[in-house]
């Protein structure tokens, strides 16, 4: 089966973390038997450098409180990249600081995981995953009328375009963690109300329900 | 205007614009303010004082900045002529003491002589600057034997000092810097040695712990600046990349290429902080000159980290699939980091 991966199915993958979808992507990722992992190049050009660019800003928020109590998340320039929900892992990763026994291991195990994540990510881009439809073949026609019911999110957008353009090359399967906007609906009324788009709709699975 | 002299230049200046230099480098702009000379003409006379290597231009990307080519402030920041006086004078009275009463310890060392000014400056009611550098505090004016100056008001109290401080000095290169750095409490250049002295001795052996410990303090204590803050993402970036090598087994072979990439990176950090320590001595018409030559130094010493960043990153071999530890803290930072997936 040919799986054409969300993003979020490479980031349970690194996570590491014990989780249910980590061992989900664990065990599909390790599964090579006929299975062929697709990504497209608007989640490894464009998404993934983002995401770790705000990891990375992210821990050093943190190392910055964790030296100075005072220190208020997103008040340097770097710290102006942060979303609302990157502001609260850091908050909830410096009240993680104080249950661990010393900021210097603190800083370690932060590190360790941080640059570890990275480093996974780079190893499953080369070593499991194909990459397809370069960001300039997307179909703008495509893209917009997705993004139309995708309240605004042009990430998305790209990524579901590409998919569905992929399948019209050959048969995949889209796959994703993310059930509120990865939904067939959204994709029936982006596709079928658009007469000039000639696309079939993939099917679309779940990793929580595989 | 005057007549040019015999060899063609406007030597009525050259004084002028030398002893105006003697308080610090300036722009022709200034040069022409102060003096009430055309551009032109200060021009000129610059470019005769250029020529007979008596003056040496800085060059920044928006001004050109001249300064004597004898001026003995380090990077030739804008300190005052009585600074750099005051400071010749401190250097000369430590050699001619260390000559008199300590020669059984040997030839006065360059980096004892500046150890015992930076402890005489603190002690001293005088306004000789001292501020961090590559190897701790300095008072940061070259001790050329050839400098002219004179003696300050409170030269019987620098000599006084002087003498008292001397006998506290073992003249040995290393002892000398590791008493500087306890006496002064300077946490930040004893984590840079023992990041040093750990990349010496695992030759042979590679204590990840330990080496991962030393670079993750040197972290916590490197400076924080809202107007330079690449400084503390470069550092944190630095560190990413030796975890990098360290999480990949790559380590132990890439320990000269750790090693010369943290000196670069000190390179840029106590640049950091010597312009930051500075700054408070130098006098207000100065300042934007101050911060030319500033910004010039460590947009340079940034873009050779950034080099050296992206070089040890290349080095990363990632041939096999590397595995995080499992240890509850551990997990639980990567289940906060890797929260909100579906939303990416």
């Amino acid at each position: 089966m040919r799986w054409f991966l969300d993003m979020c199915i490479i980031l349970y993958y690194v996570a590491q973390d014990n989780s249910y979808f980590y061992k989900k992507s664990f065990e599909l990722l390790n599964q090579n038997k006929g299975n062929i992992f697709l990504v497209c190049f608007y989640i490894i050009d464009k998404d993934i450098p983002k995401y770790l660019k705000r990891q990375r800003i992210i821990i050093d928020e943190v190392l910055k409180k964790v030296r100075d109590e005072n220190y208020i998340f997103g008040s340097s320039d770097d710290g102006s990249f942060l979303y609302d929900r990157d502001k609260q892992k850091a908050e909830k990763l410096y009240l993680q600081s104080k249950s661990v026994k010393d900021k210097i291991t603190f800083i370690n195990k932060v590190k360790e995981s941080q640059k570890g994540q990275e480093l996974l990510i780079e190893y499953l881009l080369k070593t499991k995953i194909e990459k397809v439809i370069p960001i300039g073949e997307i179909d703008q026609k495509l893209r917009s009328a997705i993004f139309t019911y995708l309240e605004g999110n042009i990430s998305d957008a790209n990524i579901l375009a590409s998919g569905v353009q992929e399948h019209k090359n050959k048969e995949l399967v889209l796959l994703t963690g993310d059930k509120n906007h990865w939904t067939k609906d959204n994709l029936q009324w982006a596709i079928e109300n658009n007469s000039e788009l000639d696309y079939e709709i993939p099917l679309i699975k779940y990793i929580q329900n595989i | 205007m005057k007549k040019k002299d015999g060899g063609g230049s406007y030597s009525i200046y050259f004084d002028k614009i030398k002893n105006f230099l003697e308080e610090g480098p300036a722009s022709i702009n200034d040069i022409c303010k102060e003096l009430k000379i055309s551009w032109a003409t200060a021009k000129s006379v610059i470019e005769e004082l250029k020529e007979k290597e008596e003056l040496k231009e800085i060059v920044t990307s928006k001004i050109r900045i001249f300064k004597l080519a004898n001026d003995p402030a380090f990077y030739g920041v804008p300190l005052t002529k009585k600074q750099k006086n005051d400071a010749l004078f401190l250097f000369d009275v430590i050699k001619k003491e260390w000559k008199s009463q300590e020669k059984d310890k040997g030839p006065l060392l360059a980096t004892t002589l500046q150890k015992i000014a930076v402890d005489v400056a603190k002690k001293c009611d005088c306004d000789i600057p001292v501020v961090s550098f590559h190897y701790g505090l300095v008072v940061p004016v070259v001790a050329s034997p050839y400098a002219n100056f004179s003696k300050p008001t409170n030269h019987k109290q620098i000599t006084k000092v002087v003498i008292e401080i001397l006998p506290s000095h073992p003249n040995k290169y290393h002892k000398e810097i590791e008493k500087q750095y306890s006496d002064y409490r300077l946490e930040l250049f004893i984590a840079k040695q023992n990041i040093l002295s750990l990349l010496k001795q695992c030759n042979g052996k590679f204590e990840k712990e330990e080496i991962k410990d030393s670079f993750s303090k040197f972290l916590l204590l490197c400076p924080t600046d809202s107007k330079e803050t690449r400084l503390f993402s470069l550092c944190s970036d630095f560190i990413d990349k030796v975890y990098g090598l360290v999480l990949t087994e790559n380590f132990q072979n890439k320990l000269e290429d750790i090693k010369e990439g943290f000196n670069i990176l000190w390179d840029y950090v106590t640049t950091y902080l010597f312009f930051k320590e500075i700054a408070p001595y130098v006098r207000k018409g100065k300042q934007e000159i101050f911060e030319y030559i500033k910004s010039l130094q460590l947009l340079s010493k940034k873009s050779n980290v950034e080099e050296r960043i992206n070089y040890l990153d290349s080095l990363v071999d990632l041939t096999k699939e590397i595995q995080l530890p499992m240890d509850d803290e551990s997990v639980m930072i990567r289940k906060i980091l890797s929260e909100g997936a579906e939303e990416e």
